[in-house]
């Protein structure tokens, strides 16, 4: 029993300083991007090719990410609100959850997938092949060179994504709504703007920046710090994921926290939906 | 071996280095002297590559001095430090050639980066000479690694590292991997190289050729797993006839064994220009 409970005891501190580790490598790791980010921007030439790869070839996943959720949101919702009698307010629920919650976190994750590990794998590859090395062997900072400019990109680009899930997914629940449903037009988007406010897009996009910032940090690290061989891209690509996927999900709930007390003190008499 | 100045151009000194519970340096102290050729032998795993890495500072060392042409690297100022390291080139063993980017790009990286040249004509004139300075032709620099042999992306790596003119050249196992008219080449370049641009050369490697046709000094290692605690790594240090005509077994298996290997490989190759 004894030696149950200290085995016990050992495990949980094994994983408890496996967590702060990782924890605080990825804080550090954080900082040195900070620090080279604080002494200039990268290059055009360098920044560009990966605006492009980020942003642009992820609109058709985020495009097909987004009109899904609406159409889904749609045909959930139209039950539960016939109900009550309340179909034509469908337009307000579809608005309100897409642009607060699920466009952030599911174009999030999606990216996450793409993006993210693209990036583990690919700076993983050049760790395995010395191109890492071979950077910093020319006189240059891989970090700098690497890294600063793969965060830039999901940072400014990863919001504007969630914000295109966003619009996809409107226009979608509302051709479903209107189209399948019997949802009036006018209704729909009437109610859709009188409930969704300022704050509940501003809120999404904040949340979309702390995905983007998480999905960039994490993936870089597990790609920089890569274990040897095609094995070891493959779990840095896989654990990339995992990790910001499970890092996405406790963000959205400590921001939504944070981002409901901000409102109600800003507010303290406003309703809800 | 070409004269040497007082100050070596690289020294390290009382150097030990550990990966977690794993010795692999212990107590080394190397000198490189400028217009030098140091070659490093020894067994896989003994720590050649690692003692390399450590001189270049791509690796922290567990304890110990690095100097590079006379100052401590733990002294100079991160201005300095960078300077500095601009005057050593690297060839990596798989060449390490960036995929993302054309030969052109791949051998003006370091001239963009440091901002040795910043207009395209000096780059383009730089890049160009040094292809045509490791044996490529121009229209090699719009090709991709991946469309390149073996001997060919080596060839590029040293023109990469070549473009930012060095002063001492780094080589990790330039001719592995290669067949023996193309590691003969290489080793003519590295010999070329020394002699044209005048350059302190530090070279690993395994092929006894490469020892036989380039080096000036040599210094073999031990593994330190297989060192009683209180041995020193470095089993041999001398010249190159001194390697061959060394009575130690230990030593004398790995140069026989190795050299036999190549006889027996490349026998018409000897003393011939490829």
């Amino acid at each position: 029993m004894q030696a149950a409970a200290i085995q016990f005891t050992t495990g949980l501190g094994r994983v408890v300083t496996g967590l702060v580790e990782e924890a605080g490598a990825l804080a550090l790791f954080f900082v040195s991007i900070l620090t080279r980010l604080w002494s200039g921007l990268p290059r055009r030439h360098v920044l560009l090719p990966i605006l492009f790869e980020i942003g642009v070839r992820s609109v058709p996943v985020v495009l097909v990410t987004g009109s899904f959720i609406g159409m889904v949101l749609a045909v959930q919702t139209h039950t539960q609100f016939k109900m009550m009698h309340m179909e034509s307010r469908l337009g307000a629920i579809i608005t309100m959850t897409l642009v607060s919650e699920l466009g952030p976190v599911l174009a999030a994750t999606m990216l996450a997938g793409r993006v993210g590990s693209a990036m583990a794998a690919e700076l993983g590859t050049m760790r395995v092949t010395e191109q890492i090395s071979a950077i910093s062997a020319l006189g240059s900072d891989p970090i700098r060179y690497l890294v600063v400019p793969r965060f830039i990109a999901c940072v400014f680009l990863i919001p504007l994504l969630a914000a295109f899930a966003d619009a996809i997914g409107m226009f979608s629940g509302w051709a479903f709504s209107t189209q399948m449903l019997g949802v009036n037009s006018h209704q729909y988007w009437s109610y859709a703007v009188d409930y969704v406010a300022a704050w509940d897009i501003m809120a999404g996009l904040v949340k979309s920046i702390f995905f983007g910032c998480s999905i960039s940090i994490i993936a870089c690290h597990r790609g920089f710090h890569c274990g040897a061989g095609a094995e070891g891209v493959g779990r840095a690509a896989t654990e990339s994921f995992v990790l910001s996927f499970v890092t996405i999900l406790g963000l959205d709930f400590l921001l939504t926290v944070l981002l409901n007390t901000t409102y109600y003190l800003i507010w303290p008499g406003a309703v809800s939906l | 071996m070409t004269g040497h100045s007082t100050t070596p151009v690289i020294e390290i000194e009382h150097i030990h280095c550990r990966f977690g519970p794993q010795e692999v340096l212990r107590d080394l102290n190397v000198r490189i002297h400028r217009g030098e050729t140091l070659v490093i032998i020894g067994e896989s795993g003994c720590g050649k590559s690692v003692t390399m890495k450590v001189m270049m500072q791509l690796l922290q060392a567990t304890s110990g001095d690095v100097r590079w042409f006379g100052k401590n690297v733990r002294c100079l100022s991160k201005k300095d430090w960078h300077s500095t390291r601009l005057r050593f080139g690297y060839l990596f063993q798989g060449a390490a050639l960036f995929d993302s980017l054309n030969i052109f790009e791949n051998v003006a990286f370091g001239l963009r980066e440091n901002g040795t040249a910043t207009s395209t004509s000096p780059i383009r004139n730089t890049v160009l000479q040094r292809l045509e300075d490791v044996g490529l032709a121009p229209d090699v620099a719009d090709k991709r690694p991946s469309e390149l042999s073996g001997g060919m992306q080596k060839r590029v790596g040293l023109a990469r590292a070549l473009a930012l003119a060095p002063e001492v050249m780094f080589y990790d196992e330039p001719t592995t991997g290669l067949d023996p008219v193309t590691s003969r080449r290489i080793d003519d370049l590295i010999d070329s190289i020394k002699h044209r641009h005048n350059v302190s050369s530090v070279i690993v490697t395994h092929d006894m050729k490469t020892v036989e046709r380039v080096a000036d000094r040599v210094i073999m290692l031990a593994p330190c797993r297989l060192l009683p605690p209180d041995e020193p790594q470095i089993l041999f240090e001398g010249t190159v006839s001194e390697l061959f005509t060394v009575n130690d077994p230990q030593i004398a298996e790995f140069v026989r064994g190795g050299a036999l290997e190549t006889d027996t490989d490349i026998p018409t190759f000897t003393g011939q220009a490829a």
